[in-house]
């Protein structure tokens, strides 16, 4: 019955990875509901500038969070080639605008290395670590701490 | 399959005689007071019941007593639900013509026993 | 989750009705209802929570249970007089087994020292009134009313020293009509021993008369058994556990054991039956032959009862009272995940707005009212809204589960404020949508908080005042207006006007010399940091004001008023709507943006002439509607969609009546009609927008905002909140 937890110390992670502001970044393929094509969000009024609005998915609303102004880069000018991953974070649903997707990396844990103390804030806020292959730099980004500190979450 | 008609008005006690005797290859109906339980009865018959006795509308000794009366089910064995709390109760269900009883709170496995008991 | 988990969520479901019902039913005893049947429903309801309780082994539950269903019992049979006092003991039981189920919800046991208490105090009653020594522990085994003595029947066997070996038990019974009246069988008890060991049956008919005195529904027959096995008395005791009453049994220890054959088939108990059965005259089922009520025919044996073969219907076991309706809704139920039914309200929401979306191209196309197309629609937009309806009513519950939370709360308010409180409710049936249920105990608890705290006088006060000491603070549900109306009324003091005039100027709430109406006036104590109690109580105090409650009400699509009459008591009166899953909406345009405000909201649409619309400071403005100067509202400005402002002259403006500001007129660009909307929320996935209260997904698959009117106009204020019209109608 009591059986040691199986370690996962070994067991390869699957990223989804994709380009936001002439940089790759990749969020755990497990928090990704689907990636869908750009479409016109409603605007929230007193809203962060990151916050593009907010579409329908499917009978729900899902609020748009443009990533790259996010993480203080140049906000994204959306075209036709732009992508919205949607991903899960905790109960909630949010879509992060990219310019799109480049690649699932599977990758061992290990190769995870901890983000070095740069001076950008955002950078350390939102990235959980830095993943080297080849000549490639892919940042993890924490999606759960992306949102804004959320307000009547009780209510 | 034995078909047992299982009355009582709570919905939790139900519930459990549902988990115990589905499983066990009896089809099980249900009904929510005595009233209830003649309907049930008149409906779709059964071959063995298990009632409660405090139940609105009609309690469980009258609804034993009209069971009785229907010569279609003078030989389907009763079973009461009582508690060990009060002996007096079964002496009255057996008088309105319960075949046995069960004790609050059952054993799955002592309520399958005591059906196997009653039943042919 | 499991099975025995989900019957548990059941269990606690159940459990929160029973003690509804429990309490509801001593309330109405405690008014004066004198239904015997009220008892009845009482004892059962703690009965149902001891029996659930015990199927789980909640064993501190089932044992304050039990000591309350005890009392209850002698109140049912008469041996306890229901007088007043005992009526409110019983209440406080109730409080205290339903803390107990909550305590039991967490995993845990209800607080031991109220239990010992209260224990002691049911006790007490139930061995002769209050004030006697609680009755020494009563032995499990105790007569009933004929006398009989019952042992209890014990499941486990505990394990003798000296283990019974095997040994020959021999075994006589004749069953009595009795026996089989009842469904029991011969054939089965035999059955029964058969697996207790190895057995050699032998039927005795030596009873059996000639044929010509044969009576066919008589027992005649005896067995005799010779059982070997290593079993105890009571082992054998045990099968003629439920017919011990109807069959003569002996049960000896053979004391020189012959060994029973070895070999050989054990005995063929469907040969004996049938050998017992071709003796009867006609041919009956195997086991089951006919029986009618005769009189014992063996004199050797203790004569039956002569009620017991066969039952009379009792005329009093029919009884006349009305099932509660939550009981009547359980019948032929099915059960639906709650999801399910979430996912139909919100797809007929969808066939609503499309239904609308449909019609209104089809007047663009010049279709007329009164063609065959113009005809099917109308017909298509009846059957709509009846699906919508009837899919609203699936989830519609009564108001009933949140009033009866309430007499608890009254007691527990009227004990720490030492007053003096009876609660009426009225319409408990009153239903409304599941999600609106599920948000309107709050501000009702606040609002019951409140009339008895701040409204009820003292018992001394009320005296003085010719008034009964007794206060009634009044609970009511009804629909009005495609709404619903909660109100909850004092016979207090009223609202004392002068003080809260002072108040609001003290806290620069209005200007000293505003002209304000009573209704105004008693209206006030909604504004934001109103509080009137001098002293923070422990009840109402800590910071929840009734502008707290307004706010919550508003989130709901709701409003709030007063009415008072000094000296005679207040009245609150909520309004809300029946469903938080659609809602009926004027869409308009605001720079570009598509919004939708609720139409309760809305008091008229206007396309202002320009010499209405008057310029106040920089950027402010107000409207001349009739006699009165409304101030503009600009939507675009306020949520930030644009610096610019419109012109009202050039677009279009709605009267509003917000909660906080008054009156106000909302500018828009341009108006496309009324709409049923559905809600959506912005919390699931993202958080609250100022100014917002909800989304809405239109007929074109794109994403409109929900206005938060009284947000809005109170965004657009930056001074202090003022008091314009009377904005809300007076209760009733």
């Amino acid at each position: 019955m009591n059986q040691p937890a199986i370690t996962v110390a070994n067991e390869r992670r699957e990223l989804t990875s994709f380009w936001a502001g002439d940089q790759e970044y990749c969020v755990d393929i497990m928090s990704v509901r689907e990636i869908r094509g750009w479409s016109a969000a409603t605007p929230l009024p007193q809203s962060p500038s990151y916050m593009r609005g907010v579409i329908n998915l499917r009978g729900a609303v899902l609020p748009i969070m443009d990533l790259a102004e996010r993480l203080d880069l140049p906000p994204t000018e959306p075209s036709e080639r732009s992508v919205i991953i949607v991903v899960q974070v905790g109960e909630r649903l949010v879509g992060l605008l990219v310019d799109a997707v480049s690649d699932i990396l599977s990758i061992n844990p290990e190769q995870i290395q901890p983000t070095p103390d740069v001076g950008c804030d955002q950078a350390k806020a939102f990235v959980r670590g830095l993943i080297t292959i080849d000549d490639r730099m892919v940042s993890e980004i924490a999606v759960e701490r992306l949102l804004p500190e959320l307000e009547g979450l009780a209510a | 399959m034995i078909k047992v008609l299982t009355v009582d008005d709570s919905r939790t006690m139900r519930d459990m005689l549902r988990l115990a005797l589905a499983g066990e290859g009896f089809t099980v109906t249900q009904a929510v007071d005595g009233e209830h339980g003649l309907e049930v009865l008149n409906e779709s018959g059964a071959d063995v019941i298990i009632t409660d006795i405090n139940m609105p509308k009609l309690d469980g000794f009258g609804f034993i007593e009209r069971v009785r009366e229907d010569a279609a089910y003078r030989a389907t064995p009763i079973l009461v639900l009582t508690t060990e709390s009060d002996p007096a109760k079964k002496v009255r269900a057996r008088e309105a013509g319960a075949t046995g009883w069960i004790v609050k709170p059952f054993h799955p496995e002592k309520l399958l026993d005591v059906i196997r008991k009653v039943a042919a | 989750m499991d099975e025995l988990e989900e019957i548990k969520v059941t269990f606690f479901q159940e459990c929160d009705e029973l003690l509804g019902d429990l309490e509801s039913g001593l309330l109405s005893i405690d008014a004066g209802d004198t239904e015997p049947e009220l008892v009845n429903a009482i004892f059962r309801a703690v009965h149902s929570v001891k029996g659930g309780a015990g199927a789980f082994g909640l064993e501190a539950l089932v044992r304050f249970a039990h000591v309350f269903e005890t009392l209850l019992d002698n109140v049912r049979s008469g041996k306890t007089p229901l007088e007043s006092d005992l009526v409110k003991v019983l209440l406080r039981a109730a409080d205290v087994l339903a803390d107990h189920v909550a305590a039991a919800k967490l995993g845990g046991e209800g607080d031991a020292a109220a239990t010992t208490a209260m224990v002691e105090e049911l006790e007490a009653w139930t061995s002769g009134g209050p004030g006697l020594a609680p009755p020494a522990l009563q032995a499990d085994v105790q007569p009933n009313e004929d006398g009989i003595v019952f042992k209890p029947v014990t499941l486990t066997l505990p394990e003798f020293e000296d283990a019974p070996k095997e040994q020959v038990w021999i075994i006589t019974f004749q069953p009595m009509d009795a026996l089989y009246a009842r469904a029991n069988e011969a054939g089965l008890l035999i059955r029964e021993i058969e697996r207790l060991g190895k057995v050699e049956v032998e039927l005795l008919d030596d009873a059996l008369p000639v044929f010509d005195n044969l009576e066919p529904e008589t027992a005649y027959f005896a067995w005799k058994v010779r059982l070997k096995a290593d079993v105890t008395e009571e082992k054998i005791r045990e099968v003629f556990e439920f017919v011990e009453d109807h069959c003569s049994t002996t049960i000896v220890r053979e004391t020189s054991p012959t060994a029973l054959a070895e070999t050989g088939p054990g005995p063929d108990i469907a040969a004996i039956l049938a050998a017992a059965q071709a003796a009867y005259p006609e041919a009956s089922p195997p086991l089951t032959p006919p029986r009618i009520e005769t009189v014992a025919a063996e004199p050797d044996l203790p004569a039956e009862p002569a009620t017991s073969a066969v039952a009379v219907a009792q005329p009093t076991s029919l009884r006349a009272s009305p099932a509660p309706p939550a009981e009547k809704a359980n019948q032929a139920t099915i059960r639906v995940d709650p999801e399910r039914i979430d996912k139909l309200i919100d797809l007929v929401g969808e066939l609503v707005i499309n239904q609308a979306m449909l019609a209104q191209r089809v007047a663009g196309h010049g279709f007329a009212a009164s063609s065959d197309v113009g005809r099917g629609l109308d017909e298509l937009e009846q059957l709509t809204r009846d699906i919508q309806d009837s899919v609203m009513a699936i989830r519609a519950q009564p108001v009933k589960s949140v009033f009866q939370r309430m007499p608890r709360l009254v007691r527990e308010i009227a004990g720490l404020t030492g007053k003096q409180v009876r609660l009426v409710t009225d319409g408990e049936n009153t239903e409304v949508d599941k999600t609106v249920i599920e948000r309107i105990s709050e501000p009702i608890t606040h609002m019951l908080r409140n009339a008895i705290d701040h409204g009820l006088e003292t018992a001394e006060d009320r005296a003085a005042a010719g008034k009964p000491s007794e206060g009634t603070v009044r609970l009511a549900a009804l629909h009005r207006g495609g709404r619903i109306v909660i109100e909850v009324g004092d016979d207090g003091r009223g609202i004392n006007r002068p003080r809260v005039r002072q108040i609001a100027i003290d806290r620069g709430l209005i200007a000293a010399d505003a002209q304000l109406t009573d209704e105004e006036v008693d209206n006030l104590i909604f504004l934001p940091g109103f509080s009137t109690a001098s002293q923070v109580s422990d009840i109402s105090g800590r910071g929840v004001g009734m502008d707290v409650v307004r706010k919550s009400v508003q989130g709901l699509g709701g409003r709030i008023s007063i009415s008072s009459r000094p000296g005679l008591g207040s009245n609150f009166t909520l309004s809300l709507p029946l469903t938080l899953a659609v809602l009926d909406g004027m869409v308009i345009d605001v720079a570009g943006q598509t919004l939708v405000v609720p139409l309760t909201a809305i008091v008229e649409s206007l396309r202002p002439a320009a010499s209405e619309v008057k310029k106040l400071g920089v950027q402010g403005g107000v409207l001349a509607v009739r006699d009165a100067y409304v101030p503009l509202v600009d939507i675009g400005r306020v949520l930030g969609f644009q610096s610019a402002e419109i012109n009202p002259a050039e677009g279009v403006v709605l009267l509003v009546d917000s909660e906080v500001g008054g009156r106000a007129a909302l500018v828009a660009d341009s108006i496309h009609g009324q709409r049923q909307v559905v809600i959506k929320s912005l919390e699931s996935n993202y958080q609250q927008v100022p100014g917002i209260a909800a989304a809405t997904i239109l007929g074109d698959g794109r994403v409109a905002l929900i206005l938060d009117v009284d947000a809005l106009v109170a965004m657009s204020k930056r001074e202090p909140l003022r008091m314009h019209e009377p904005s809300i109608q007076a209760a009733e």
